[in-house]
């Protein structure tokens, strides 16, 4: 059998809101793909297509026009909603919506319970990947008495107890102070790197995005940009256009190569751009 | 003598400039229940007038419960909260709401009338406002708030995420605050709905000598808008100083869960190479004019 690379492939995929007046296009003939494993990093301002895009990843929404294959399964058709549901996680921007359960355990359980898998393997999986995410300690806590972060992270355990390929988080780190957004991903990028799982972060924190291998930028229901992040944000103009913004450091860089005091950016983290500053200064 | 009564009647001055008041105040949830938790712990401290003030602080370290505080939403357990003269635990709610406008997290989620002008109108109405009048500080508050004419007359359904915020601040500022109160007020903004909102705040800040109080996760923000910073832990202020003082404690910030701005990092970073730039740095903008200003040969 041939190894499945692309988890998720999309072929001029539309979405159109029917409930509207005037029905338009929120995801417009768009073709991508995801590798296994992949980490992606999903911008676009408000109103761009990206939560749309992502739910028709997950068969949440199903395309109007053209297909979304998801693990080699077209969304289409029926009996894949299901298993795409499970293959494809997603974590929402606010933890107090997505929980269920009384305690913790409860709440991760509550996955795997639909999926008709027996009490025992429940347990284990729960409590696995509650371990996992380093919050096994939390497992007997009320969900509801939780920090915004420890609820997102109670998130994340749920969704892994699903044994997921892909965990899209549509904004789940805006609401969380600046250690709870870095705990949550360090958490997700151990994922990653560990166990191979897909990551797609919706965001509109640049310095977060800068975190992934590849940058899809959306605009009025179309992929504008696509590629590495040092790439992407270098093109400050375009970002700009787009009612996006660059991390700080990228637009220092920007400002003092408009002035000429240097030639290139090539830099998104502090590191970075320690080096580009400490070249003109020494 | 003379002396001492110049030093009492500047004090007198000063204390007649205070805005707000926190005199040793105290809060906590679910007193005498198991599931009891202090929320504020003898909480002092003042804003003058014309201030803008930024609070930070992790999830739960209290600085929402310090804001519902200011227009009487709470009342301290122990202590005196005193708003342009007025102890918030006495009588005058309305009048004391009006003074202060507080915008809370995804306000555009109590947008609910048929128009985004009937929305605005919402409050001037519960505090009897003649339709004149209304008219005119709808109109001028839209301007503030860059809403159009055919914006006002949509359904708030219609409206994009950054305008649907715009609308919900217009209608706290609607009613004139001295004190506007934002608690995360970008929280799902893309970055140009941020810039666009600060850029408005910023500016009534300081065309109209309002107050503002900012509650926010976002050390860039706090560092390019504010000029004094609160820290809070555990229902304590553990730091108060201007945007300098505060985040040059950088890891006390830290250790409460707390960051400083990517742009202060980097500066660090270079600092601590090469000792003739400065680290007091906390926007982009003062960045590029410390590098510059070495680079053209001033810091010899």
């Amino acid at each position: 059998m041939r190894a499945i690379i692309n988890i998720i492939e999309a072929f001029d995929t539309t979405y159109i809101y029917q409930n509207s007046d005037i029905p338009k296009k929120a995801v417009d003939e768009v073709t991508l793909s995801i590798k296994n494993g992949e980490y992606i990093a999903l911008l676009g301002k408000n109103g761009s297509g990206k939560s749309t895009l992502a739910r028709l990843f997950n068969s949440l929404l199903l395309p109007s026009g053209g297909d979304v294959i998801v693990l080699g399964k077209n969304s289409k058709d029926d009996e894949n909603v299901w298993y795409i549901r499970k293959k494809v996680g997603m974590i929402f921007q606010n933890p107090d919506n997505q929980i269920i359960g009384t305690t913790v355990i409860e709440d991760v359980a509550f996955g795997p319970e639909n999926l008709g898998i027996k009490q025992e393997e429940i347990e284990n999986r729960a409590i696995k990947a509650l371990n996992d995410i380093g919050i096994l300690d939390l497992k007997e806590r009320a969900p509801h008495m939780l920090s915004g972060g420890q609820k997102q992270k109670v998130g994340v355990a749920s969704v892994l107890a699903m044994h997921p390929s892909c965990i899209i988080m549509d904004e789940s780190t805006s609401m969380l102070d600046p250690r709870g957004r870095e705990e949550l991903l360090r958490t997700v990028k151990q994922l990653n790197v560990k166990e191979k799982i897909t990551i797609i972060n919706i965001t509109h924190h640049m310095e977060e995005a800068c975190l992934a291998d590849r940058v899809i930028i959306i605009d009025e229901g179309k992929i504008v940009t696509d590629g590495k992040p040092v790439k992407v944000f270098n093109d400050v103009e375009k970002i700009e256009e787009m009612g996006l913004d660059v991390p700080q450091v990228t637009r220092l860089l920007y400002k003092l190569k408009e002035k000429g005091y240097i030639k290139r950016i090539d830099a998104i983290t502090v590191d970075e751009a320690f080096e580009r500053i400490i070249e003109i200064i020494e | 003598m003379r002396l001492l009564s110049t030093r009492h009647l500047k004090g007198l001055l000063k204390s007649l400039s205070k805005l707000i008041e926190f005199h040793d105040v105290s809060y906590t949830y679910n007193k005498g229940t198991p599931l009891e938790k202090k929320a504020l712990n003898h909480v002092s401290f003042s804003v003058d007038k014309g201030e803008f003030l930024a609070i930070i602080g992790h999830t739960g370290s209290g600085k929402s419960t310090l804001i519902q505080h200011l227009n009487g939403l709470l009342k301290p357990d122990t202590g005196k909260i005193i708003i342009d003269s007025q102890d918030t635990s006495g009588k005058g709610l309305k009048q004391l709401r009006k003074k202060v406008g507080i915008v809370f997290q995804y306000p555009e989620h109590q947008l609910f009338e048929e128009t985004v002008y009937k929305d605005i109108e919402f409050g001037l109405i519960k505090h009897n406002i003649d339709e004149p009048e209304r008219k005119l500080r709808i109109q001028e508050t839209a301007r503030i708030m860059e809403l159009s004419d055919e914006l006002l007359q949509k359904s708030p359904y219609e409206l994009s995420g950054g305008q649907k915020r715009r609308a919900a601040i217009a209608g706290i500022l609607v009613l004139q605050p001295d004190i506007l109160v934002l608690d995360e007020p970008i929280a799902g903004l893309d970055p140009r709905g941020c810039n666009e909102l600060f850029n408005i705040v910023n500016n009534l800040y300081s065309s109209k000598n309002i107050t503002v109080i900012l509650v926010s996760h976002s050390m860039e923000t706090v560092a390019d808008y504010a000029k004094r910073i609160i820290v809070m832990d555990n229902g304590n202020i553990i730091i108060d100083g201007n945007v300098n003082e505060v985040f040059l404690k950088d890891e006390e910030l830290e250790r409460n869960g707390l960051s400083v701005p990517q742009i202060t990092k980097l500066m660090k970073k270079i600092n601590l190479k090469n000792d003739k730039i400065s680290r007091e740095i906390f926007t982009v903008d003062q960045a590029l004019e410390e590098i510059i200003s070495y680079l053209e040969g001033k810091h010899d």
